[in-house]
C-alpha cells in the first residue's frame, strides 16, 4: 500500500510534467480507488510536478506554451481530486482581485498568475482584461480584497496603476498592490506606491504570501535570489 | 554624400554605405503617434484610425515636427484581424485600438474565416488609400507598411492562451491555421507595396522569444515569418521584422530569418546582436519609457550609445506612448542627424 501510494504520487507529477492531462485525470481516479488522500495527491503529486515544472521553466526549458499545457494536466487532476474533498471553509481564504490595466488585451502573465495563486489556496476574483480604474476599486471594495493585483504588458497603459493605487487610498480601501508584467520594473513599483511587484507568475505567489504577511516592502521588492529563498523559507511551512 | 531620407533607408536597409544611419519610426505596432502632434494637425486618435486623410496627416506631420525619416502607417495592430470580423475597441488619444473579442474559439475554426479581400474587408482599403496618399505627398520619404507577425495575428483571432496550448496539443491543426494566415498577410502586405509602400515591417510580440522558447519559436515563427518575407522580397522591398522582449534565448533561431533587418525590444544588447547576427542589420532600441519620461540629455546619450555600438538603423524599442513630448522625439532624431 505504501508503495503504492508513493508510485502513484511520482505517476501524477510525472503526468503534469509530461504535460499528458489523460494520464492526469486517470491516476487521480486511481488516487481515489487507493484511498490516497485527496489533498496528498494534490500536494505531494500534481503540485509536486507543477514545481518541478517551474523549475523548468525558470532553467528555460520550458517556456509558456509547456508552462500552459502542463497547468492544463494539473487541473484535470484536481477536477478528479476536488470532488472527494472537504469544501474549504470561504471564510478563511485571503481574497484577490486581478485584472489586466485599461487599454491593454494582453492576459497571458495575468492568466499565469491567476492560476498560480488559485493553486495557492487564494480566492481569486478575475476582471479580466482592459478593466477601468473604477472597476478595480469598486470590486476590491465590495469583496474586501485583500490583494489587488494589477497587469499590463505596455508601456502606455503602466500608469494607470498609479491612478487604482491613489483611488483605492481615496476610496479607503486599505488592499495589498502587487504590480507586474512587461515593462515594469521594481522602481516603478516602488515609485507608484505598489506595496508589490514579482517578475513571474511563480514568484508573484512568493511575493502575496510575504506582502499578506506584512514582511517590509523592501525585501518583497528588492530581492535577490538569496532573499527570495529567505522568503519562501518563512512561509514554507504555514502552505 | 547627398542622400534623401528614403535613399539613406534603402541603402542602409541593403547593406550598402550610408553617410550615417537612418533614424526612423515604422508605426504599426511600432506606433509613432504624439498627443502634441494630434493636436496641432486637428488629426487625434481614436478618429485618425478609421480615417486614411487624417491618417497620413498625423503620419506626416510626426515626420515635419519630430525628425523622423520615415512615415509609417497604422498607429495600431488591430487592422488585419478587424478584416477577418474580430471586433475592435479604438481607445482614446491615449489608448490604441486593441481587440475587443475574439471571433475564434478553437483553432480549427479558421476554417470558418474567408479569405481576405484587401479592397474591401475593414479598413484595408483605407490603409492602402493613405499608403498610396502617403507616396504621393512625399517622394523622398519612405513610406512603411506595417503587418501584423503570424503567431500576433493568430493570437489577435483567437485568445493566446488557447494559441500557445494547440501549439503542443494541435500542431498540425495549428500549422494550417499559420499557412491561411500568412497567405492573406501576404496578399495584404502586396497590395501595400502596390500603392508605394518602400518597406514592411513584420512586428510579431506575441512570438517572443520569452514566451515560446527557441524549439516553439523555430516552429511556429521562424518558418513563417519567412515565407513572408521571401514573398515581399519577391517584389522587391526589404522586410524589417520586429522581435518583441527578451530575444536572447532565440537568437540562434534568428538566423535563419530571411529578412535583411531584425529590430530589438530594448531588453537586448545591440552590441551582441551585432556581433551574434552577422550579415543582418540591426535596429534599436531607445527605450521608450526612456523616450517617454527624459531627460532629453539622457536621450541622446542612450541614441548616441547605440550609433557607437554600430546599430544599423536608429529607432525606438517599440511602440511609443502617444504622452511622449515631440521634444524627446527630436532629441532621438537629431542625434543621429549630427553624426
Amino acid at each position: 500500500m505504501e508503495l503504492d501510494r508513493s508510485t502513484i504520487l511520482n505517476a501524477l507529477a510525472k503526468a503534469v510534467i509530461e504535460m499528458d492531462t489523460d494520464a492526469a485525470r486517470k491516476l487521480a481516479g486511481e488516487a481515489i480507488r487507493l484511498g490516497v488522500d485527496p489533498y496528498m495527491a494534490i500536494m505531494d503529486g500534481l503540485a509536486k510536478g507543477m514545481d518541478k515544472v517551474n523549475e523548468l521553466y525558470e532553467e528555460e526549458e520550458y517556456f509558456v506554451p509547456e508552462l500552459l499545457v502542463c497547468a492544463d494536466a494539473m487541473y484535470a487532476g484536481i477536477e478528479v481530486l476536488r470532488a472527494h474533498m472537504p469544501k474549504e471553509d470561504p471564510h478563511t481564504r485571503k481574497k484577490i482581485v486581478i485584472g489586466v490595466m485599461k487599454g491593454d488585451t494582453h492576459d497571458i502573465g495575468k492568466n499565469l498568475v491567476k492560476i498560480m495563486l488559485d493553486n495557492a489556496g487564494f480566492e481569486m476574483h478575475d476582471m479580466g482584461r482592459d478593466v477601468s480604474y473604477a472597476k478595480f476599486v469598486d470590486t476590491a471594495g465590495e469583496i474586501k480584497a485583500d490583494v489587488v493585483c494589477l497587469s499590463t504588458l505596455m508601456t502606455t497603459t503602466m500608469d494607470g496603476m498609479q491612478v487604482v493605487i491613489e483611488d483605492l487610498k481615496k476610496a479607503g480601501i486599505n488592499s495589498k498592490v502587487l504590480i507586474g508584467g512587461g515593462p515594469i520594473s521594481p522602481s516603478f513599483a516602488k515609485n507608484i506606491g505598489a506595496d508589490g511587484y514579482a517578475k513571474n507568475a511563480a514568484e508573484a505567489v512568493k511575493v502575496v504570501k510575504g506582502v499578506l504577511q506584512g514582511i517590509s516592502l523592501n525585501s518583497v521588492l528588492f530581492k535577490d535570489k538569496r532573499e527570495l529563498v529567505s522568503i519562501e523559507r518563512n512561509i514554507g511551512g504555514k502552505r | 554624400m547627398s542622400l534623401t531620407e528614403k535613399e539613406r533607408l534603402l541603402k542602409a536597409l541593403a547593406g550598402e554605405a550610408v553617410d550615417r544611419p537612418p533614424v526612423i519610426c515604422p508605426g504599426g505596432m511600432m506606433t509613432m503617434a504624439c498627443r502634441e502632434v494630434m493636436h496641432s494637425t486637428g488629426c487625434c486618435w481614436p478618429h485618425a484610425h478609421r480615417d486614411p486623410v487624417q491618417m497620413a496627416t498625423l503620419s506626416a506631420a510626426m515626420r515635419d515636427e519630430a525628425g523622423i525619416e520615415n512615415v509609417g502607417i497604422p498607429f495600431c495592430m488591430t487592422v488585419e484581424a478587424e478584416a477577418w470580423g474580430g471586433e475592435v475597441e479604438d481607445g482614446d488619444e491615449f489608448t490604441e485600438p486593441c481587440m475587443a473579442n475574439y471571433p475564434l474559439k478553437t483553432v480549427s475554426d479558421w476554417r470558418r474565416l474567408r479569405p481576405l479581400d484587401p479592397k474591401k474587408d475593414g479598413r484595408l482599403p483605407a490603409i492602402i488609400e493613405c499608403t498610396r496618399m502617403l507616396r504621393e505627398r512625399l517622394p523622398d520619404t519612405a513610406v512603411i507598411g506595417n503587418l501584423v507577425g503570424p503567431l500576433s495575428l493568430a493570437s489577435s483571432l483567437i485568445d493566446a492562451m488557447q494559441l500557445y496550448k494547440a501549439l503542443i496539443k494541435e500542431p498540425d491543426e495549428t500549422h494550417r491555421f499559420m499557412e491561411f494566415i500568412i497567405e492573406n498577410s501576404v496578399s495584404y502586405g502586396k497590395e501595400l507595396v502596390k500603392a508605394g509602400a518602400d518597406v514592411i515591417v513584420i512586428a510579431d510580440p506575441s512570438a517572443t522569444g520569452e514566451i515560446l522558447g527557441p524549439r516553439m519559436f523555430g516552429k511556429f515563427a521562424v518558418p513563417y515569418l519567412n515565407r513572408m518575407t521571401d514573398s515581399i522580397h519577391s517584389m522587391n522591398v526589404p522586410v524589417i521584422i520586429h522581435i518583441c522582449g527578451d530575444a536572447n534565448p532565440v537568437f540562434e533561431q534568428l538566423k535563419e530569418l530571411t529578412a535583411e533587418c531584425i529590430s530589438f525590444d530594448s531588453a537586448v544588447n545591440v552590441k551582441k546582436a551585432i556581433d551574434l547576427l552577422p550579415g543582418k542589420r540591426i535596429m534599436g532600441n531607445v527605450s521608450t519609457i526612456l523616450l517617454q519620461k527624459g531627460p532629453e540629455e539622457r536621450i541622446r546619450t542612450v541614441s548616441k550609445r547605440l550609433l557607437d555600438a554600430g546599430v544599423n538603423i536608429l529607432a525606438p524599442a517599440c511602440g511609443i506612448s502617444s504622452k511622449t513630448p515631440v521634444a524627446h522625439m527630436r532629441a532621438l532624431t537629431e542625434t543621429a542627424k549630427r553624426l
